[in-house]
């Protein structure tokens, strides 16, 4: 090759290099990408996979509550939405209760247990534990057009050190929280304690999240609202690592069948459980399944009642499974 | 300013109570009554080693030798597996000493467990592994009775002296 040659041939590759590395955020191009190490379409090789924030090492566990109960979050609704929160009566229990343990959905899924992200190019995968399903975050892609899902439809990009998912296209069957009540009922005719957070007042380990304290697990409960979604309710979450051990979870809901306001919830901090390394306590980490069977105690918000299974006919039921 | 030992215990209790018993979706504690803690003995008479809460069917004896058929609550499958009990542990006549919260509704024969004794003197107690706690209970309901961590060889540990023989 004579020197010329050489030189136009440097050129060119000089100018596709320069081309290939300036794409934005939403375009889909997984396979022109391999070249470009910018953070605009970071989560698309698998060398991004060392790129990006460790979202990836461990769970992630939330200790603020899984409803909201800030009032002072409340935005105005809609005319139609207030009507349903005016005749709306606070249940003596969880308010997303469904029979057989159906699963609460977005954001609670998230909330009431712990969280594994995984990635492969072009896919962040989030499994809630909580609820046993698995979330699709698809990365760097126009959302196009979607079916109704239970927990949306969700893409996602970085912006910087912010992972942030936009996510629509919920089913019907999917209920939301719409604000906080004026009034919850007592805490002594409703609530357990156990399995539903921490008590009034805890602290995660490391002090209070930015903001303030958590919601109150039990006052919450009772005073939140919750009812349907508009067709074109969406979501976006902003998610990033506070500290190594500290993931932030930032969440706007957006339904303008129900706010007038975009409603920003609560900011959330998850703390990473990972074997030896956590200093919440002796957890490995390790993503467990969780399939509900059969529910033996349950609790009807719509008569606010709860329904146990009579112990004859569980054990009819077990003899019958060859147990 | 970090108030690490405290918050890390409660939080520890917490989130072993989140994190093995995510049995969040169904119901909170309104079921059972923190006023009604009792004492049984009985046989097991079958085990649903289930989600969203695993139980254990109990011929429960009364004192006048009769017996009546309960159910006990615990926590997640996962929440006991971690404890290192598996289903075997609770065959179908088993002897086992429980206390349990009991229904709010006396006509219903099922508790919240806080405690179960094997007969080899293993003891599901703890966070990880009881039923919902009742409404109303105090602080740490679900949390295992004052010395329920034995050392080694201080011999079999005692059921809570507070929650009367169910009768």
């Amino acid at each position: 090759m004579s020197v010329r040659t050489g030189s136009v041939v440097a050129i060119v590759l000089l100018l596709s290099g320069a081309g290939c590395s300036a794409h934005k955020p939403g375009v889909q191009s997984a396979s022109v990408s391999s070249q470009s190490t910018g953070s605009a379409v970071l989560g698309s090789t698998w060398a991004d996979a060392s790129k990006m924030p460790d979202l990836f090492s461990g769970m992630w566990m939330t200790f603020s509550g899984m409803v909201e109960g800030d009032e002072s979050l409340n935005v105005p609704y809609t005319e139609k939405a207030q009507k349903y929160v005016d005749a709306w009566k606070p249940k003596r229990d969880i308010p997303y209760a469904q029979a057989g343990c159906t699963s609460p959905g977005l954001p609670i899924g998230m909330r009431a247990g712990p969280s594994k992200f995984s990635y492969s190019p072009g896919l962040i995968s989030i499994y809630m534990q909580s609820v046993g399903h698995t979330r699709f975050i698809r990365m760097n892609q126009q959302q196009g057009k979607t079916s109704p899902k239970y927990y949306g439809n969700s893409v996602g990009h970085w912006e910087g050190d912010t992972l942030v998912i936009e996510t629509k296209d919920f089913l019907p069957e999917v209920t939301f929280q719409y604000g906080v009540g004026k009034k919850g009922l007592p805490p002594l005719t409703t609530l357990g304690t156990a399995n539903l957070g921490p008590p009034p007042g805890a602290r995660p380990p490391g002090g209070a999240p930015p903001g303030g304290a958590g919601p109150a697990g039990l006052e919450s409960l009772t005073k939140a609202i919750w009812g349907p979604h508009g067709e074109g309710m969406y979501m976006v979450e902003r998610m990033r690592l506070a500290d190594p051990q500290t993931l932030e979870v930032k969440l706007t809901i957006y339904d303008d069948t129900v706010w007038t306001k975009p409603y920003v919830a609560e900011t959330r901090n998850y703390k990473r459980i990972q074997k030896g390394i956590s200093e919440i306590g002796p957890f490995s980490g390790e993503p467990e399944e969780w399939v509900c069977t059969v529910s033996i105690t349950s609790f009807d918000p719509k008569t606010n009642t709860y329904v146990d299974k009579d112990p004859e006919e569980m054990v009819k039921y077990l003899d019958s499974l060859g147990r | 300013m970090r108030n690490k030992s405290l918050s890390r215990k409660s939080g520890c209790l917490l989130m072993l109570s989140l994190c093995m018993s995510t049995a969040w979706a169904h119901h909170g504690g309104g079921t059972f009554d923190p006023n009604k803690c009792f004492a049984f003995k009985g046989t097991v008479r079958q085990v649903a080693w289930a989600n969203p809460h695993a139980w254990l069917y109990v011929q429960v004896l009364k004192p006048a030798g009769t017996s009546e058929l309960w159910g006990f609550e615990f926590g997640t499958v996962g929440g006991l597996s971690r404890a290192g009990f598996r289903p075997s542990d609770f065959a179908i006549g088993t002897k086992v000493s429980i206390t349990a919260y009991a229904n709010r509704d006396v006509a219903k024969h099922t508790a919240s467990v806080t405690r179960l004794i094997l007969p080899d003197g293993r003891d599901v107690a703890g966070a990880a592994v009881a039923g919902t706690a009742p409404a109303g209970a105090p602080p740490g309901a679900g949390a295992p009775p004052p010395g329920a961590g034995l050392p080694p060889g201080a011999g079999p540990p005692q059921l809570n002296t507070h929650c009367p023989d169910y009768k």
